[in-house]
């Protein structure tokens, strides 16, 4: 059987439609929220895991080269996944990322603090560069 | 011996580092101005300052007995 236009209810207006697309709208939107919650989320806990490995084998311990190869791969991708949700949470409203408890610039911090980490261990100073440092600042022989 | 201002930029770093998220920016800026400091005293840039001190890091946090890895770093905080 073939639906006549006649056959809709004479009461659906643009007006009806309007409302529907609001509606479908603001569910996805709301599916953009989740993401961006869930993804945050992860990312934060894969950042306290890396610290909790990262205290125990840099900072308490005595790092090898393989500790050195996985530091700056494991960094290298959470900075570039903390610089993407950064960037992400410009799309959402100051309001909307309070539902999270957390800020745009609180993300950028987390963000350089992890740029901090890899200018630390990752860089191009040479050996007597970093000696020549250490004399200046701690006065060793 | 450990000069007062490093002392100063590690105690930034441990808060930065295991302080609790929601104040991370401000104890990014405290971090950023205690660098900041340290470069100008010993005339150099802030990056030659985080490298000679990174491993002296860990020797002060020994040294303070602070905890190794603190709760915050376990909670989803």
């Amino acid at each position: 059987m073939v639906t006549q236009q006649t056959d809709f209810p004479n009461f659906i207006s643009p007006n009806d439609w309007q409302s529907v697309q609001d509606l479908i709208e603001e569910v996805q939107r709301e599916e953009q929220c989740a993401i961006f919650a869930k993804t945050l989320f992860q990312w934060d806990l894969a950042v306290k895991m890396f610290r909790k490995v990262e205290m125990k084998r840099f900072i308490i311990g005595t790092p090898n080269e393989l500790d050195f190869k996985f530091h700056a791969i494991c960094l290298g991708a959470l900075v570039s996944l903390g610089s993407a949700l950064s960037f992400s949470a410009r799309g959402f409203a100051v309001e909307e990322l309070q539902k999270f408890n957390v800020t745009r610039d609180q993300i950028e911090a987390y963000v350089e603090e992890l740029k901090q980490s890899f200018r630390e261990w990752h860089h191009g100073f040479t050996k007597p560069e970093i000696k020549s440092l250490k004399n200046l600042i701690f006065g060793e022989a | 011996m450990r000069p007062e201002i490093i002392v100063t930029l590690h105690e930034a770093k441990y808060d930065l580092r295991f302080g609790l998220g929601k104040d991370k920016d401000v104890l990014m800026k405290k971090y950023q101005d205690a660098l900041a400091a340290a470069a100008q005293k010993f005339g150099v840039m802030g990056p030659q300052i985080e490298v000679a001190v990174a491993q002296d890091f860990g020797l002060w946090v020994r040294q303070e007995r602070l905890p190794k890895i603190p709760p915050s770093v376990n909670s989803r905080d």
